[in-house]
């Protein structure tokens, strides 16, 4: 039954909670999931199938339902609770439940009006030249014009509520229908190596620790004895230790690098290139932590769940134990918790999704960082406390996010690179991996005072935790490697990595190993590839040979002293490159000595770089040297096209024409 | 609800949510948001709501009477 009020509008006379419930819950299935659904589908197609995607969508309605469901419940008690003495308690209890999904909605049209009209300047820049604030403004303009706001709002939002409540019929089949989807479509469970399989006879090998940072560029860290000293006590580290100079990352963003450094597959061959997606099934248990695995360790990983787990790229077979280590952020909460569903992209959806939450740290999180290196640390230390005792040898990745954005350090290194006054807490920064123009470099500038005093806290906690575990004699009889997934750019336009920044900044990372009893520094020119790191410690392990498939080679023999022969080392950005279809997306380099050559393949443009004449990548000598050019280009090309017979393999879809 | 009153409300949400403007604090975007299926389902998804939020009584009366006008029909 409804009634009218005086201006006519309808209201759902019956507010009780039961009415209350089924407006929350019809709210989330029939506005709230399809316009997530909208927004995403483009981008989960580059990497899942349909199945999948019906699957994480039936996840997403059924969590949806329930969370935003007992949330409403919450504050209508709440609410009640504290109106106990008000007559009309029982009438807002139950607006105050239903704003809840309400205003949920709002926010994700306002996600999904905002990339419409994105969409619609990029696309058809002559129709919408004017921003959206500027057409809500002039919309504001018209409608105050007219009238009193306040009770023609209730009304629009009674009306609303009605026309919502009146399709619960729909929003209950959808619910049967999202159970039955979820449990119908369930992934098959991924094979799992047998924990420390017993018939590997345990034998003395040398532990492996290997320790990953987030965002560290090799220019900005200086480790090598070369560069700024932004690491001082890595630097020392590095004086007994194999210190690579060339070593780069195989792309530009978190999971494609890590994905390459655990499986040694450069991103065109595992595929986890973007934002969600793990690797194909074929290939999930070609990890380096599944061979050391098969060697008899225990493998382990400490570090953020969110594009660095194994969990993230499924490759978690490999991984005896994997202990999450939490940001401290609003926007990561549900993201982090939900990489634990194996098999399903809801972790980068919902990281999406919930992107006003990010608005909200930014506010919140003044000048404390989100993800404090002693976070990992701790984590760890409390891991090593069971495995130290372990008759097998060990593997333990540790990977922590500083100095990744927002770029704030400590208080005992704010300031030490940029005066106080400016870019003091996280709303002063600029936003993550954005373009800039020219005039804002003194701006960026900046930035990068500040990332290397995050740079230089990061290193002290690293410093401290090796410090510990030397205390504990846990590296003794251990390989240590160091290193970073990618750098970091301030220069050419961009701020930050990802996208189709692939300049030496972003993709030229730290990389150190010391071998077990080393005292002495050993410098390292050959070009390497974080694809030839678990072929190498594999090597160093034990291991007869690498996996055929995995695309890196061996650099073990170079850390005692042997030569190695240098080859072509491969780096690319392929986010809009979808793995079912052939590969015509992307941005690629080839670096072969000092030349580097930048390829992007929609358009077929190319430009050489001399790296020793010219670090900053300004001057393309494609013209000059059109020979090497064209032969770079040509060794480019087949790989490419090697990389594509494979995805027809490993991934299947559509072959290349 | 008469339909300049709705007209102004709507205004007025619709000026609200533009005025929502998504932070970017933490930009892992991706780049393959708003393709083409969201280009082509969006609008058809605007529409549908909109039809059912502006014109359901009106659609759900027009079925009444078309079935009241069928049964009378018949009865004669």
């Amino acid at each position: 039954m409804k009634e009218t009020s005086a201006h006519g509008s309808y209201a759902p006379a019956e507010r009780s909670l039961v009415t209350m419930l089924s407006l929350a819950a019809s709210a989330m299935c029939i506005l709230w999931v399809p316009l997530v659904a909208l927004c995403h589908v483009d981008g989960l197609r580059m990497y899942s199938t349909w199945p999948q995607i019906a699957r994480d969508f039936s996840l997403l309605t059924l969590i949806a339902v329930g969370l935003v469901s007992a949330g409403s419940l919450l504050v209508w008690i709440a609410t009640r609770a504290l109106l106990a003495w008000q007559r009309s308690a029982r009438e807002i209890a139950w607006w105050a439940g239903i704003s809840v999904p309400l205003l949920l909605c709002l926010l994700q049209l306002a996600y999904t009006l905002h990339t419409w009209l994105a969409v619609l300047r990029v696309d058809h820049p002559s129709i919408a030249l004017i921003a959206p604030r500027w057409i809500a403004a002039l919309l504001l303009v018209l409608a105050l014009c007219f009238g009193p706001i306040r009770t023609q709002g209730r009304s629009l939002a009674a009306h609303c509520a009605q026309g919502i409540l009146d399709l619960r019929w729909l929003a209950a089949s959808l619910i049967v229908v999202s159970a039955v989807g979820a449990l119908l479509l369930a992934p098959e469970e991924d094979s799992k190596l047998d924990a420390a399989p017993a018939h590997v006879p345990i034998r003395p090998a040398p532990n492996i620790l290997l320790v990953s940072l987030d965002t560290l560029a090799a220019a900005d860290a200086g480790v090598c004895l070369s560069g700024p000293d932004n690491m001082p006590r890595l630097r020392a580290f590095a004086t007994q230790a194999a210190c690579f100079e060339h070593f780069y990352a195989a792309s530009n963003a978190t999971s494609p690098a890590m994905s390459s450094i655990d499986t040694g597959l450069y991103p065109w061959q595992h595929w986890a290139v973007q934002l969600g997606g793990g690797l194909p099934r074929p290939l999930r248990l070609l990890s380096l932590g599944a061979g050391l695995k098969a060697l008899g360790y225990t493998t382990h990983y400490v570090g953020p769940m969110m594009q660095a787990s194994p969990s993230y790229r499924q490759t978690h077979g490999g991984y005896d134990t994997i202990d999450p280590v939490a940001g401290r952020t609003l926007q990561q909460w549900a993201s982090d918790r939900l990489v634990q569903l194996n098999g399903s992209n809801l972790s980068a959806v919902s990281y999406l999704t919930l992107s006003f939450l990010g608005a909200l740290d930014v506010r919140l999180g003044g000048s404390r960082y989100p993800y404090p290196p002693k976070d990992v640390y701790d984590t760890a230390l409390a891991r090593f406390r069971q495995i130290e005792t372990s008759r097998r040898p060990w593997f333990l990745w540790m990977h922590s996010m500083q100095p990744h954005a927002p770029y704030l350090p400590t208080a005992e290194h704010r300031y030490r690179r940029l005066a106080p006054g400016t870019l003091e807490t996280w709303a002063d920064l600029l936003p993550d991996n954005t373009a800039y123009k020219p005039e804002r470099q003194g701006l960026v500038d900046q930035h990068r005072l500040r990332y290397q005093e995050s740079m230089l806290a990061a290193d002290q906690a690293l410093g401290d935790m090796l410090q510990e575990l030397s205390r504990r004699r846990l590296l003794d009889n251990t390989i240590v490697v160091v290193t970073g997934d990618h750098g970091e750019s301030f220069s050419h336009g961009w701020l930050g990595h990802g996208s189709s920044a692939l300049h030496q900044d972003v993709i030229r990372v730290p990389l150190i190993i010391r071998l077990p009893g080393q005292t002495q520094a050993r410098l390292m020119p050959t070009p390497t590839s974080q694809v030839d790191l678990a072929p190498s410690l594999l090597e160093l392990a034990g291991a007869a040979s690498a996996p055929p498939a995995m695309a890196g080679r061996s650099f073990a023999p170079a850390l005692h002293g042997l030569p190695t022969p240098a080859r072509p080392i491969y780096a690319m950005a392929m986010q809009r490159q979808s793995r079912f279809e052939p590969i015509r997306a992307g941005d690629y380099v080839m670096i072969s000595g000092d030349a580097k050559l930048s390829y992007h393949l929609p358009s077929g443009r190319f430009e050489l770089i001399d790296l020793s004449a010219d670090p900053g990548e300004q001057q393309d000598i494609a013209k000059a040297d059109p020979l090497r050019a064209r032969k770079m280009l040509v060794t480019l090309q087949e790989a490419i096209a090697a990389a594509e017979r494979m995805r027809q393999q490993s991934v299947g879809g559509q072959p290349a024409h | 609800m008469p339909s300049l009153l709705r007209f102004r409300s709507l205004a007025r949400v619709l000026a609200l949510i533009l005025m929502l403007e998504p932070g970017l604090a933490l930009a892992y975007l991706d780049p393959n948001t708003g393709g083409l299926l969201f280009q082509v389902l969006a609008p058809v998804f605007a529409a549908v709501a909109g039809v059912w939020f502006t014109l359901r009584r009106a659609i759900g009366q027009a079925f009444r009477n078309a079935w009241d006008r069928l049964r009378s029909q018949r009865s004669r």
